[in-house]
């Protein structure tokens, strides 16, 4: 009895300490909740629950220096248009520097009939989380290496990169309508038999700047007809808007691949395939893109709005989209 | 004084968030047995982990022991996900699909020990590696690497006497070197693919990944009652572990931390010379904000002086498994579960562990 008495006597303070204990608790501050959102919507992917990881991501109020948040956000994003690093990592191997424009479009990603799907828009959502990650204005890898640190910036950057990569693929395999071997107007598509992506004027200028590449087919000699029909700023259904939005997306991003290629340390390991020469063609199509147009400002376009500004103000300057691609898309996409 | 010294630990410490990723233990050290009892340990702890669960337990201890060969090893139970590795894909797409949200767990170690009555030292050689991978769309790998030597020593002392036992109060100091790692990282990332190069080594990638090291003390302390009776013992204990452990990281590396965690547990014991039977429960941990269902264990003991069942229940499901004693060596095996990752949506995991202690004296009487 008296064993039991004391026994009481002892567990009953002890009970009593530990429910002030849990009484006193703290919860977990927001900081606290905020990772474990983060953390959450990544578990959420896991599982392909792309809008609930977007749903838990909304929790986040303040995601300012939240590597994991931009990283994972952008990821939902990228779940919803059915992308997946898997894929590329698979595609990669693939790779070859020496035509890259061809090789994006016959990653197995690369297969758009729509060029406003889900696919499209939904990727550049994911790709823009990463670009703007740092700003609402232009951000460059370096400034998500100040503002991440050095390696984490160059991690995150690796992430938009790869799904550059992916959009890049689609947007040349749908308006290059290119076959499996990823030749240029040989698919089925909408612009099957077009030999160019944009049309262009028949003028001496094009005529000498499309003339650059001895073996590439597209001409000015067809005005109107050689391009891509949902490129066509002249048909009243495209007009200057859809025009400025659809190559701007391509510009931007192009231009945001030359900034991250030139800026990451990039491994010589072998699952990278070809990728690690991509820094050096680069270059070279950059200093092609020179001439007879004022293409060096279109070379520094990282933001869709100021590239949309910038064609919807003059006649001449969607003259200088066209010298753009007619220097680096139509003569290394074949 | 007692509900003084425990409210100035919990409004000092806020809850712990004890990892970068929730992988690997809140705890400096676990007990096999304990492990295998459900980690309902904190009032039984009486083996070579006695530090490592309540340094006041040495309070009521009156032998000398000698413990200089121990090792014990866990791994993710190979058994129970034998399929998982059966025709593995040879691309990384299928390996990584086949492995995503499977937790990887593996760990060795050492904690050879002397126990003087109310004093105990003890070494530490601990290395444990805790990984997985989540997120289909881009995929990460979450890794929790740690490598901890150093040693701990402390005392009990009794406070208060009874008929039957008392109250002591045991406090115990630390000094661990940690190298470890507890990070996130894309699978398709610079990091991974800049630190797997051609023919580099385990300790090469670690280091290239971030792996860092760092010294520290730790402090613990504990109260716990005790009152034996016939054939009967019972006991109740609390104790505040790593009171302030603090690793330090350089900028842009990442430690395993080691929080402070606040146990209590109570255990009943009914001995006979041939047989005995052990019950015992913990919350665990206190100071982390999480449910009642989630801190709870549960263990039961049942055996002869020779052999024993052992057999826990905790929120991540059931463990199980057996210890035998033959003279100076004992070993023990089994089972258990626990949970990783989001606490509110955790993975289970399930882990087989074996423990082997040769050189085991002990001395009675004192």
């Amino acid at each position: 009895m008296r064993y039991s008495n004391q026994f009481s006597i002892f567990f009953f303070r002890f009970h009593l300490i530990i429910s002030i204990l849990l009484l006193f608790s703290c919860g977990l501050s927001d900081k606290e909740k905020q990772k474990n959102s983060v953390f959450r919507a990544n578990q959420f992917l896991t599982d392909g629950l792309c809008a609930k990881a977007l749903n838990e991501l909304a929790k986040v109020s303040d995601p300012y220096k939240d590597y994991y948040f931009f990283q994972v956000k952008a990821a939902a994003y990228a779940c919803q248009s059915g992308y997946s690093d898997l894929d590329f990592f698979d595609d990669i191997d693939n790779f070859n520097s020496a035509s890259f424009f061809n090789s994006l479009a016959t990653f197995s990603s690369s297969s758009e009939t729509d060029p406003d799907s889900v696919s499209f828009t939904k990727l550049a959502l994911a790709i823009d989380t990463i670009l703007f990650s740092v700003s609402a204005t232009q951000n460059l890898t370096t400034d998500r290496k100040d503002h991440f640190g050095n390696e984490k910036g160059e991690d995150i950057s690796f992430q938009s990169l790869s799904m550059i990569l992916v959009y890049l693929g689609k947007w040349l395999y749908y308006f290059g309508s290119v076959d499996s071997d990823g030749i240029k107007g040989a698919g089925d598509g909408l612009g099957s038999g077009k030999s160019c992506v944009l049309n262009y004027p028949n003028t001496v200028a094009f005529d000498a700047l499309l003339d650059l590449v001895t073996t590439e087919s597209c001409t000015s000699t067809n005005g109107d007809t050689a391009g891509h029909p949902d490129l066509n700023i002249a048909d009243p259904a495209i007009g200057v808007d859809l025009f400025a939005e659809r190559t701007c997306r391509f510009i931007v991003y192009v231009n945001h691949m030359i900034d991250i290629i030139s800026t990451i340390s990039l491994s010589s390991n072998d699952s990278l395939g070809d990728m690690v020469n991509l820094k050096t063609a680069l270059e070279t199509l950059s200093s092609q893109a020179d001439g007879n147009f004022e293409i060096t400002e279109i070379l520094g376009f990282y933001e869709q709005s100021t590239c949309l500004d910038y064609v919807k103000a003059s006649a001449g300057n969607q003259d200088n989209i066209k010298g753009y691609f007619a220097a680096l898309v139509e003569s290394n996409f074949l | 004084m007692r509900i003084k010294i425990l409210l100035f630990f919990n409004v000092l410490m806020p809850p712990i968030l004890f990892s970068q990723n929730y992988l690997g233990s809140p705890h400096l050290m676990r007990s096999p047995t304990g492990l295998i009892l459900g980690d309902a340990y904190t009032a039984r702890a009486t083996d070579d982990f006695t530090l490592f669960y309540n340094p006041a337990t040495m309070g009521r201890n009156k032998t000398v022991s000698v413990n200089a060969l121990n090792m014990y090893g866990s791994l993710t139970d190979p058994l129970g996900n034998s399929e998982k590795f059966e025709n593995m894909p040879s691309s990384p797409n299928g390996v990584a699909n086949r492995l995503l949200n499977f937790p990887i767990h593996a760990q060795v170690g050492s904690v050879p020990n002397i126990k003087f009555v109310n004093f105990a030292f003890s070494l530490l050689f601990n290395v444990d590696i805790n990984a997985i991978v989540t997120n289909r769309a881009h995929p990460v790998l979450d890794l929790n690497y740690r490598y901890d030597n150093g040693f701990i020593f402390g005392a009990g002392f009794p406070l208060s006497k009874d008929s039957c036992g008392g109250t002591t109060m045991g406090a115990s100091a630390k000094y661990i070197k940690r190298t470890g790692i507890d990070d996130r990282f894309p699978l398709v990332g610079t990091r991974i693919l800049n630190a797997i190069k051609d023919d580099a080594k385990f300790a090469d990638v670690l280091r290239d990944l971030g792996a860092t090291t760092d010294k520290t003390w730790g402090f613990d302390l504990g109260f716990e009652y005790s009152c034996a009776k016939g054939p009967m013992e019972v006991s109740t204990g609390i104790s505040a572990l790593d009171i302030y452990t603090k690793f330090k990281a350089p900028e842009g590396k990442t430690l395993p931390e080691q929080p402070m965690t606040v146990n209590w547990g109570m255990s009943w014991k009914f001995q006979l010379p041939l047989v005995h039977l052990a019950l015992s429960a913990d919350l665990s941990p206190l100071n982390r904000a999480l449910p009642y269902n989630q801190i709870y264990h549960l263990g039961a003991e049942v055996g002869t002086p020779l052999f024993s069942l052992l057999a826990g229940s905790t929120s991540a499901g059931l463990s199980y498994g057996a210890s035998v004693n033959i003279f100076v060596a004992k070993l023990i095996g089994g089972f258990y579960h626990t949970n990783v990752g989001d606490p509110e949506n955790p993975i289970n995991e399930k882990r087989a562990m074996i423990y082997l202690s040769l050189l085991d004296f002990s001395f009675d009487g004192l």
